[in-house]
């Protein structure tokens, strides 16, 4: 009883009634939402075939066909809910690049609280979990056209996200300084390395293990996030930010199944105090991550003939990319990514010829020209090493157009 | 036991947010910290986003920025739009209550301006980054600059109650200085003719009777083609213009192309507080301006 009375308590103070309107001269607009649509298209060619491209760029959004692909287009509608919540939905439209088929991807839709107390914030609904850099951010607001090897082994095609709460603790501390604490649900296909999903499972099994459905029996069963996000300015135009995250939850294994996922970012940006348009600017950028994914023992004897019998194991993969991107004149920059991921513990068949766990890396050069910050044109060019190909590497040239309009919210650092 | 817990929490929290006897104000720009400091003097704790150099229309949102408006009783910003780009950001994600659209501590200095070059038509971005409620850089203008500081007044007032009187009499003294040096400024530049690289000094243009009758920049905020410069050289050797005004992070490589061809000077006009070491308040700010025009 008195826990809901503290909760009541913090609750009003955290809500209070609007001020007084302040006289002024110039006139204000009614503004309920703030609609705006991003296009990312590409166009390009691969010494890969495009079922051998399905794999080996294995982003949702990502360029993956010889010829065009129709990556990422989002509707964002964005807006005061009261005045005490903002509203936020992201709904993604994109081709099949084999089928041709129009896919419809909900991906994210979520409230966020504006005047908690105590420096506290909470998002609520369908949205990304916030691990690391890359996971959290929608595909236009990637510098590169693709997604980072590791992201998309370890969070599938489309990022992981889910529903669920977040909470957010802005630390009284000198330095900007966050904790988040999230849970989520861990079923479906956007929680690649948790619960996942059978139709996933059938395109991407993990390890090649046999996909099992758990029942939701406790906290335990739901993905735990905690992430701490560290921000200081190094000086007038250098600002460093790190982060460190981790994520436990259930996995498709089986009961005993459980994986553990950790990781730390960072990203450094020199923009000059002395800038015209933004420009010039350096982003050094790189995240590393690892996952321990406990495969439950597994035992099926209803065909006598082909008894499979698995023992538990523990399949540890990890990896890391690291980007550098100078912008060096206004509407220019160029760059370069490396990525890198590996593991160990074998996957049915061998962990080299599994496609989302062979030992790979990948650089990635990129030349960038914004006319405006609502049009962006992009080429890149990728050289793959897999251990997985027969010819155990790959030669792929993307070009990319993105277009902007609408009232777009501004992206976070 | 939970009692206890919830208790000792409160208290932790309480004494890690300590209250500070001064009116914690963030400001966007350097200009707009000026005039608060004209009002406050030592009864305000001001920081700018904003670095006196930067462009203030492209400006990230930095963690930094959040921390601080996460702490500001008032957040005082240019408004029309010229901080779109980063500022709903910074409120959003700094709970802070107080700063909130319609709250007391969200001061847009726009809503005491009489904005000019309001859009009547239809306007998209296919005319480049038109501000639909008006030019934005109004802070050259003494007689809006005096609204502006009466509207900081009032509102320093009603937060800051206990120290009203302080603020309005400060406030007389600054309409005082402000009336003596329009005298001096007056129309000295009356007549004269400028081409400016953006839509910067209508305001100032208006009241100190000198006219811009041309634009660097294609459109607003879109950078010139080269064809628009080969138009420009012919219409700046017609027009003979008094000089080619700029800022310290607009158009260099433009304006020396354009007076190496043309012979007309270049003037690189200080745009705000602290963009030069000799620039330390907004009345510095409008004497060195005026002095580079003239």
């Amino acid at each position: 009883m008195k826990l809901y009375f503290f909760i009541l308590l913090v609750l009003l103070i955290s809500f209070p009634a609007y001020g007084e309107d302040i006289k002024s001269v110039s006139s204000g607009r009614l503004r309920l939402i703030d609609i705006s649509m991003d296009a990312l298209f590409s166009g390009g060619w691969s010494t890969v075939n495009d079922n051998t491209l399905q794999n080996i760029q294995g982003g949702g959004h990502d360029p993956r066909k010889r010829g065009f692909t129709v990556q990422n287009v989002e509707l964002s509608l964005t807006g005061a809910v009261d005045p005490y919540l903002n509203g936020e939905a992201h709904i993604v439209y994109f081709l099949d690049p084999l089928t041709g088929e129009t896919m419809v991807e909900m991906e994210e839709v979520f409230i966020t609280t504006s005047s908690l107390p105590y420096g506290l914030q909470l998002e609520a609904g369908h949205f990304f979990t916030e691990f690391g850099r890359i996971n959290p951010r929608h595909p236009h607001q990637w510098h590169w056209q693709d997604q980072p090897v590791i992201n998309t082994r370890f969070f599938g095609p489309d990022g992981m996200r889910g529903a669920g709460f977040r909470l957010g603790w802005l630390m009284p501390l000198p330095w900007f300084s966050e904790f988040h604490f999230g849970i989520q649900n861990a079923n479906g296909e956007t929680m690649a390395s948790f619960l996942a999903g059978e139709e996933f499972f059938d395109e991407r099994p993990i390890g090649n293990r046999p996909f099992l459905n758990r029942e939701v029996r406790g906290l335990n069963d739901l993905v735990q996030l905690v992430r701490v996000d560290n921000s200081l300015d190094l000086s007038e135009d250098i600002t460093a930010k790190i982060g460190f995250s981790g994520l436990y939850g259930p996995n498709a294994t089986g009961d005993s199944g459980e994986t553990v996922i950790y990781g730390a970012d960072l990203v450094l940006k020199w923009r000059s105090a002395e800038q015209a348009r933004g420009w010039p600017f350096l982003i050094l950028e790189s995240e590393i991550m690892k996952r321990d994914y406990k495969a439950a023992a597994y035992f099926d004897e209803s065909d006598p003939e082909n008894i499979i019998d698995l023992p538990e194991e523990t399949l540890k993969d990890w990896g890391f990319y690291t980007q550098i991107l100078y912008g060096f004149m206004p509407g220019w920059a160029a760059g370069l990514r490396y990525d890198y991921a590996i593991g160990s513990g074998e996957s049915i068949g061998g962990r080299n010829s599994d496609p989302f766990r062979d030992d790979r890396s990948r650089i990635s050069p990129l030349f960038t020209w914004m006319p405006t910050e609502f049009s962006r044109f992009r080429i890149q060019y990728n050289y793959d090493r897999m251990e997985h190909l027969s010819d155990k590497e790959a030669h792929s040239v993307w070009l990319g157009i993105e277009f902007m309009y609408g009232a777009h919210p501004a992206h976070s650092f | 036991m939970t009692k206890r817990i919830f208790f000792t929490l409160s208290m932790f929290l309480m004494l890690i947010n300590p209250a500070s006897a001064e009116v914690n104000i963030v400001a966007t720009l350097p200009w707009i910290g000026s005039i608060v400091k004209e009002i406050g003097v030592d009864k305000v704790n001001i920081t700018a986003l904003v670095k006196p150099n930067q462009d203030p229309h492209f400006i990230e949102a930095k963690p930094s920025m959040i921390l601080l408006a996460s702490k500001a009783d008032i957040l005082m910003y240019n408004g029309l739009d010229l901080e779109v780009g980063y500022l709903p950001l910074i409120i959003n994600s700094s709970r802070n209550s107080r700063i909130q659209l319609g709250r007391k501590g969200n001061f847009d200095c726009s809503r005491y301006i009489a904005p000019i070059e309001r859009h009547q038509g239809d306007i998209d971005r296919s005319m480049g980054d038109v501000h639909p409620f008006g030019n934005p850089h109004y802070h050259l203008s003494p007689k809006n600059i005096l609204n502006v500081a009466e509207g900081i007044t009032q509102t320093l007032s009603d937060i800051d109650s206990d120290n009203g009187e302080f603020y309005k009499a400060n406030f007389v003294s600054f309409k005082e200085r402000l009336m003596e040096r329009q005298k001096k400024w007056g129309d000295s530049l009356g007549g004269k003719k400028f081409i400016a690289f953006h839509r910067y000094f209508e305001y100032l243009a208006e009241e100190l009777g000198f006219q811009i009758v041309g634009y660097i920049e294609s459109m607003p905020g879109i950078p010139p083609s080269s064809a628009h410069i080969e138009r420009l050289i012919g219409e700046i050797n017609r027009i003979k213009p008094d000089g080619l005004l700029t800022t310290a992070y607009y158009g260099k490589r433009e304006t020396a192309f354009l007076s190496q061809k043309t012979g007309v000077k270049v003037i690189v006009v200080p745009h705000d507080v602290g963009c030069r070491e000799d620039v330390k308040d907004w009345f510095t700010l409008m004497d060195k301006v005026i002095e580079s025009l003239k």
